[in-house]
């Protein structure tokens, strides 16, 4: 080997080597092309959102009776008058529902017990002479009934943090203790008692409060299913609120069916109303003669449990 | 553009082998300069950016199911009485962590199971679900699972599983709805070797069905970011075991 030869060659792989490491590191850092054009391709990037409800089985609507007791602390909850009546008629299939108030005073029929005002038919039977006294005025069959006294009414309400009612004229009543602007506001129980009790205020009486009593209904509705759609984990809070307070014929696991369909159903889709009539005087004591115009209004109701605008009488306070 | 990796690599051998058979070198060091420069180019790849396998994994796609199970971070009773919801903690946690189980199962069957990913198939998942809510879970299979993409994922690695639950009690105290609220992080690998960070965030309504809970709706987001191609390493240190 020539002098320096050796030298040359240990030059060359020197060189050959760095050429080589250069040439790998620069092919390992760089992302090649193909790699970084498929990166996003391969992997779901980016925000998605998938939500199912359970709700019942569409093909038949849904009755339910609501009861507001008119019994004290102490007494039978369900032997006492009902001071609100209300059927609720859920259709189920297009996430509709109307609310169809009696006034206590409406002079009927009670099943087995003769002719007496609506409310006497709780002291007679319970929540089933209700259920039956209902039926028997609208031919729809109720399929479950729910009950609360007062003090079970604000509890509940108290419970779900109060519900956002809209006041829907001034009212000050110093029985019921009411003293309220007209507009939005969060009504905890015994403000939302009193906004239910108020019989003075309403310029139409008891149809008037029958009707505000429909409103605490929408609005426990409204909120109910703001509060669903932020945070589905309240549903409990209103199941259980609903269950420690009312007393029903409904097995648990369908007061969560119930809820789940309550979720889908859009307030602005719901009608509240308050059956017609006029007021009069039978055995000396002040009644309700329900009108002939109620029979539409049970017909259309019983098809499918909503009444379509055709048929839905005009606001007893504001027309 | 530079080749292909694999054809990078050949082309650093032929380089060196053109060079060999010229006329400078003999044979010898021909080939001792080949196997230095292949070494040193090798060296200078790994050691300057080249994918090396992250610790841990394989290059190769890996058959096993990486451990994982959901970590139950508080489980609140409510009932249905006036009794206190502390009394019922009790059962409450044994609710949450049956129903845990179920939700373990389902992320299992829906992301870690390289088996089911491979096919994109994920019935085992789907079993999970009440009868009313089999169907629309799979419409959502986009979000509830690795998806249609899962064949072209190499590797999918827990990160994080973390599962907090409220359980609904019936008037005896027997638990009868369980809302577990969940969050769970992953890895994911493609077959090109780009990663990201999966993010499934949710919650899940669980009923007993003939004796087992099953889920019966859900409300789940997923929110997938991307790596960088060099990113760190994941752990799957927050899978309890």
């Amino acid at each position: 080997m020539r002098p320096g030869a050796a030298a040359k060659r240990a030059a060359a792989l020197g060189l050959a080597g760095l050429l080589a490491w250069v040439a790998g590191a620069s092919l390992g850092a760089a992302p090649s092309g193909p790699r970084a054009a498929a990166a996003p391709s391969f992997l779901q990037v980016g925000r998605a959102h998938a939500e199912f409800t359970p709700v019942l089985d569409g093909s038949e609507p849904i009755f339910v009776v609501f009861i507001g007791s008119d019994a004290r602390p102490g007494q039978a909850v369900d032997g006492e008058r009902a001071d609100s009546i209300h059927l609720v008629g859920i259709d189920p299939a297009k996430g509709r529902a109307s609310i169809l108030g009696f006034p206590r005073d409406s002079w009927v029929e009670i099943p087995g017990y003769g002719t007496d005002k609506i409310n006497a038919s709780m002291v007679y039977g319970g929540p089933e002479a209700v259920v039956a006294t209902v039926e028997a005025l609208t031919g729809i069959t109720v399929d479950y009934w729910a009950l609360a006294s007062f003090e079970g009414f604000q509890a509940m309400v108290n419970d779900v943090g109060g519900l956002v009612v809209d006041v829907p004229y001034p009212m000050s009543d110093p029985y019921a203790r009411t003293n309220f602007e007209p507009g939005p506001q969060r009504l905890h129980g015994h403000d939302a008692l009193a906004f239910a009790r108020d019989r003075h205020s309403p310029a139409s009486g008891d149809f008037g409060r029958s009707e505000n009593q429909g409103r605490l209904i929408l609005a426990a509705l409204a909120q109910f299913r703001k509060e669903f759609a932020k945070d589905p984990s309240r549903l409990l809070t209103w199941v259980a609120a609903g269950l420690r307070h009312v007393q029903t014929d409904l097995g648990i696991r369908e007061v969560l069916d119930l809820a789940f369909t309550a979720s889908r159903i859009n307030p602005k889709r719901v009608e509240n109303m308050v059956v017609p009539g006029s007021t009069g005087m039978e055995g000396g004591q002040s009644v309700v003669f329900l009108s002939s115009a109620a029979i539409p209004i049970y017909r259309d109701m019983a098809d499918d449990g909503f009444v379509s605008k055709a048929n839905v009488p005009p606001s007893p306070e504001l027309g | 553009m530079p080749a292909a990796r694999p054809a990078t690599l050949c082309g650093v051998l032929a380089t060196g082998k053109h060079r060999a058979n010229g006329r400078r070198f003999p044979t010898f060091g021909v080939a001792v300069g080949a196997a230095v420069t292949l070494t040193v180019a090798v060296a200078g790849f790994l050691a300057l950016g080249g994918r090396a396998p992250l610790p841990g994994r394989t290059e190769g796609p890996s058959e096993e199911i990486p451990p994982f199970e959901f970590e139950l971070r508080r489980a609140v009773a409510v009932p249905t009485t006036d009794a206190k919801a502390t009394a019922f903690r009790a059962q409450a946690e044994a609710a949450a962590r049956a129903a845990g189980r179920v939700l373990t199962d389902l992320y299992v069957a829906a992301f870690l199971d390289p088996a089911n990913r491979r096919e994109a198939s994920y019935a085992e998942a789907w079993e999970l679900f009440e009868e009313a809510a089999r169907a629309a879970a799979e419409q959502d299979a986009d979000v509830l699972t690795a998806g249609a993409l899962g064949p072209a994922l190499e590797e999918i690695l827990p990160v994080q599983g973390r599962l907090a639950a409220k359980v609904l009690l019936d008037d005896r105290g027997h638990p009868v709805l369980v809302v577990a609220i969940v969050r769970f992080t992953a890895e994911a690998r493609g077959e090109d070797g780009s990663t990201a960070a999966l993010l499934s965030t949710g919650q899940f309504f669980l009923r007993k069905d003939g004796g087992a809970w099953r889920i019966s709706s859900y409300d789940v987001e997923r929110a997938d970011r991307e790596r960088p191609v060099a990113g760190p390493s994941a752990s799957p240190s927050g899978a309890a075991t």
